[in-house]
């Protein structure tokens, strides 16, 4: 049952990343007061560039050619093991939070791996601030997750969300405070204005994705909607996982995906509207909202070593 | 005659002279006035004060208002310094301010403010030595604080205010460690007394105070010494003094150096007393002895590098202030002793200085030492009172001084801590060779083109005469009613040790020991 | 949650409400933001008054009430309007606010670091908020210190005091009324003087810059 749930949920995420970053595009747009773009566009951009054939760049290599897979794959693999429709994890070990930390750094490893590959300047720049908005975020990532462990008392994010779901995890001060820094660390790791480092259309045009076309750059493009689908869902699963499953009946389970649809749908809707009312942060100036946001992670695990 | 009821009195007057004079008009009130009820109050306050100390002296202990206020031999000592000295740089105000407003630095707001602020000044320093209840000493410090800062920016230049608003930020953010050193000791003395709201009063606590938790005791007493420390000017928490005392105008310069540093210190002092009591001396005297070294060697070089005389007679008062901390670190009958004549000493040789430094500034309108010359020439008077303050205050015999340095030396010896003493005594030679170089470079010498040879008027000089003669007296031939309050206040401070039940003979005692000490020695060679 | 629990959650919003005053970029949303703040402070008294038992807590709850939550930011308030050109008292912080977040946990675990060391039957079930009011000391402590503008420095001193009178409520919860209304009343006096000499700075000065400030030393 769970297996199937698990790949139900894998399934259903890649399926639905276009169609969530088809709303966003729909958002940005009518914020900049124009009509935009149908919300379906992004499955028929995909569809087209599947079609076309790929071109390499002459000095890639192994890596290039790994990378979307690669970074496709993991992000499937997370979407599969979260507790999102139960308030359990469906594939136990891939719900460990030290699993998903290290299969979150996997992709963007590969990422910058890439793009220095690539014979372009543009490309690799853009591959280097990648690194550098992982760097700066995964601390107050780790903090947070290491204080929702010690709160939960293990490190699967199942447990996590059980105790959360029922508000027994303690110290309570201490799960707010890492719900906020949470909520804000992963606004940033979706790379969303005002942090899009890695693409910044306006200085380095894409970034790493330029080197890439053919139904290497689809996969890429769906990894990325996948990336902040499956980013939004942590947060949804660690901190508000109310409405979700308690038991692994057919007919709760899909009350869960329902919920789950529309908690998703809602933070995915607040991150664009924000996303479009801000300017891109330079990237010196990055480490300045890292520091806050880690302040604010390490403030959490202070509670939590106080025991308010 | 009811003591108390004088003491409520003492409080009382300089509240309502404050209260009288903040609600006359400024601008249309005549300055002799506000001089007058100032002169008013601070006459009854010295004759009060002084009739309350003679009374403590001749007889014991004096309770008033249910225990909050409390008069001891050791309070009444200091009692007695505001009583002289409040009253001497009150009457040097006079001509002073008059002064500045004839210059234009003061207006008629700016008077009212410093009279009124000087009352309250007084009120709170006399609240602060008198006071029983322990959190109600640190509610006066603080007052001591906000009361002066008025007085310390006072003018309305931008170093004044500057000077201002230094003062009082770090004073309070240092007071306020020390107000977490009392509530530990409350909190500890709540917890073991049968009636916890005895637990708030001095004298209560001092006899529960083998009782108390000893680690805690000993954090209470670091963190009172940091907090009233920083009040008194203890390195490193000193940085306010030295823009405080120079940017003020003259006479309250000498009521702060003279008399709050050491209102401060009687504070420190008795949590130094329930800390020994607690602990044994041993704690409470090295932390002295530290902060001691450090306020005597840094304040020592800088009075010598100063080019501004009363930023050089504020590190003077850190430098005499730290050694005052040495005395009681060194502890044992002469250093306790030492100790409380090194306040009284100090106390009137400072006042003293600043007031004839503020004579100077009313001759020369400048600060800077090197455009200060020839005042025996332009001023004869305030020359000789400058030259004898100057010696007077480098530990010169036949000056008070002199006796309480002596003391001290003679302390660390019987102490055994002779490298302190060397400590001490090479920063002694840096302050004389400082203060030697004022009297040649700025008393002597050629007076400046165009200054008249006239003295500053005579109500400006009267005050520093009697501090003088004051001065010469303790040093010449300190009365014995005097020495033996002192020699009792010494055993209030070392009550703690069985050995020094409070007798007469402490002082006797303790150089009897000490020659003894070296007649052994010599027989065993 | 009633009892214990309830005093150190509210201590954890002590916290997070003085860490925004720290933060706040003008003045007038530090002063709302102190005032929020000590509305904070009055709930963690009065909630200690009830689960001790005492009167003197709860009439001193009131007291902070009306001289912290009122009294002191209409003062600071009306301070701001007196001086009129808000500009000059917005000066950046010296340490980024963003990274003094960091700053002010680490000193709140210091504090209970330390104060786990004190053994006193009273504060046994409040340690936490011991260690919350401890570290509020250091909090304004900190905002004295990294403050550019001398006024913001007077929340600093503010956020002192809080943490002092915190302090005093738990450790001395037994103490006379008159002490607790002494140390209030110089709490107040102290913003007056304060306040009064920040105008007059402003006005003789023409500078709020702490940086300027440095005419004098050694």
């Amino acid at each position: 049952m769970s297996v199937i749930v698990a790949i139900l949920q894998a399934v259903l995420l890649v399926a639905a990343a276009p169609l969530v970053s088809g709303i966003t595009r729909k958002i940005r747009a009518k914020m900049h007061s124009r009509t935009g773009t149908d919300i379906f566009q992004d499955y028929r951009d995909l569809a087209k560039l599947w079609r076309r054939c790929e071109v390499r760049e002459g000095g890639s290599g192994l890596v290039s050619r790994a990378m979307p897979p690669v970074f496709l794959g993991s992000f499937v693999l997370i979407a599969a093991g979260l507790p999102l429709f139960m308030q359990a994890c469906p594939v136990p070990i891939l719900g460990d939070i030290i699993t998903i930390l290290y299969l979150m750094a996997l992709p963007r490893f590969m990422f910058a791996l890439a793009s220095i590959d690539s014979a372009g300047s543009y490309t690799a720049i853009g591959g280097v601030r990648e690194l550098l908005v992982g760097v700066l975020v995964e601390p107050a990532l780790v903090l947070v997750l290491f204080v929702m462990a010690v709160a939960a008392g293990s490190t699967n994010t199942g447990l996590m969300a059980a105790a959360t779901g029922s508000l027994q995890a303690q110290p309570l001060v201490a799960v707010v405070v890492a719900g906020v820094a949470f909520a804000m660390a992963c606004y940033i790791e979706m790379g969303k204005l005002p942090f899009d480092l890695a693409e910044a259309e306006q200085e380095i045009q894409e970034g790493p994705l330029a080197a890439y076309s053919g139904p290497s750059l689809a996969m890429l493009k769906l990894g990325v909607s996948v990336k902040q689908l499956v980013v939004a869902s942590l947060l949804v699963a660690l901190f508000l996982p109310f409405g979700a499953a308690v038991d692994a009946s057919p007919a709760a389970v899909l009350a869960g995906m329902l919920a789950y649809g529309a908690k998703v749908l809602v933070v995915m809707v607040a991150a664009s509207i924000i996303e479009n009312a801000v300017m891109r942060v330079r990237y010196k100036l990055l480490g300045r909202y890292t520091w806050f946001v880690t302040g604010i992670a390490l403030l959490s695990l202070v509670f939590l070593v106080i025991g308010i | 005659m009811d003591y108390s009821i004088l003491l409520i009195c003492l409080l009382g007057c300089p509240v309502v002279a404050a209260a009288a004079m903040a609600l006359l008009p400024a601008k249309a009130t005549p300055r002799g006035l506000f001089e007058a009820i100032h002169v008013l109050s601070l006459a009854v306050v010295a004759v009060s004060g002084l009739w309350l100390v003679a009374s403590v002296f001749a007889g014991s202990d004096l309770f008033a208002l249910g225990g909050w206020f409390h008069l001891d031999g050791l309070g009444a000592l200091f009692l007695g310094l505001i009583a002289v000295i409040a009253p001497a740089t009150g009457l040097y105000s006079l001509p002073y301010v008059a002064h500045d407003v004839a210059d234009g630095k003061l207006g008629p707001s700016q008077v009212k403010q410093y009279y009124v602020f000087f009352s309250l000044f007084v009120f709170s320093m006399i609240l602060a030595v008198t006071s029983n209840n322990i959190i109600m000493m640190w509610v006066s410090v603080e007052a001591t604080t906000l009361s002066t800062v008025f007085l310390v920016g006072v003018y309305r230049t931008k170093l004044a205010l500057e000077a201002a608003w230094k003062y009082v930020i770090v004073c309070t953010a240092g007071v306020a460690f020390g107000l977490f050193g009392t509530l530990l000791v409350y909190a500890n003395a709540a917890d073991v007394m049968a009636d916890a709201h005895q637990a708030v009063f001095w004298t209560s606590i001092l006899p529960m105070a083998p009782a108390l938790d000893h680690s805690l005791t000993m954090i209470a007493f670091v963190f009172a010494a940091i907090g009233f420390g920083t009040k008194a000017g203890l390195f490193p928490m000193h940085t306010w003094l030295p823009d405080a005392h120079s940017e003020a105008p003259s006479p309250v310069s000498a009521l702060l150096s003279g008399v709050l540093l050491k209102c401060a210190l009687l504070i420190v002092l008795r949590f130094y007393i329930l800390a020994a009591a607690n602990v044994g001396a041993g704690f409470p005297q090295l932390v002295m002895v530290i902060l001691g070294v450090l306020s005597v060697g840094y304040a020592a070089f800088e009075v010598y590098r100063q080019r501004d005389i009363k930023r050089k007679l504020a590190y003077s008062s850190c430098e005499n202030v730290g050694l005052i901390a040495v005395c009681f670190g060194i502890g044992g009958p002469l250093g306790i002793i030492a100790g409380l004549v090194h306040c009284i000493a100090h106390g009137l040789t400072k006042a003293l200085m600043f007031c004839v430094a503020g004579n100077v500034m009313m001759k020369y309108h400048t600060r800077d030492l090197e455009k200060i010359k020839g005042i025996l020439a332009v001023a004869p008077v305030t020359g000789v009172l400058f030259v004898a303050g100057c010696l007077a205050l480098a530990g010169f015999p036949p000056f008070a001084m002199f006796v309480s340095e002596m003391a001290m030396i003679l302390a660390g010896i019987a102490a055994d801590a002779l490298w302190l003493v060397a400590l001490v005594l090479v920063a002694l030679v840096v302050v004389i060779m400082a203060l030697v170089t004022m009297i040649t470079g700025s008393a002597l010498g050629r007076a400046p083109e165009g200054m008249a040879r006239k003295d500053v008027p005579a109500l400006a000089l009267v005050p520093e005469c009697v501090l003088l003669a004051l001065v010469v007296l303790l040093g010449v031939a300190l009365p014995g009613p005097l020495f033996g309050s002192i020699e009792r206040a010494g055993a209030i401070v070392m009550s703690y040790e069985d050995e020094y039940p409070a007798s007469e003979n402490l002082f006797e005692g303790a150089l009897a020991a000490l020659a003894g000490d070296e007649v052994e020695e010599e027989v065993s060679e | 949650m009633f009892g214990y629990p309830l005093v150190n959650v509210l201590g954890a919003c002590l916290i997070i409400t003085s860490m925004l005053v720290v933060l706040a970029r003008t003045g007038r949303a530090a002063a709302w933001l102190y005032s929020l703040q000590s509305l904070v402070l009055v709930a963690v008294l009065a909630s200690l008054g009830a689960v001790t038992g005492s009167v003197e807590l709860f009439t001193w709850s009131a007291t902070a009430f009306a001289t912290k939550v009122v009294l002191v930011p209409a003062i600071l308030l009306f301070t701001l309007k007196k001086i009129g050109d808000d500009a000059r008292t917005d000066l950046p912080p010296k340490l980024n606010p963003m990274k003094s977040v960091a700053l002010v946990a680490v000193e709140v675990f210091v504090c209970f670091v330390a104060v786990s060391g004190i053994d006193l039957p009273t504060a046994a079930e409040v340690r936490p908020t011991l260690a919350v009011s401890l570290a509020h000391f250091f909090i304004g402590l900190t905002c004295i210190v990294i403050q550019r503008s001398i006024f913001k420095q007077i929340f600093g001193y503010c956020l002192m005091e809080n943490g002092s009178h915190v302090t005093l409520a738990l450790l001395a919860p037994q103490a006379p009324e008159l002490v607790e209304i002494g140390v209030a009343t110089d709490a107040i006096f102290a913003v007056i003087i304060l306040a009064v000499l920040v105008w007059r700075m402003a006005r003789y000065a023409r500078t709020l810059d702490a940086d300027d400030l440095c005419e004098l030393k050694g």
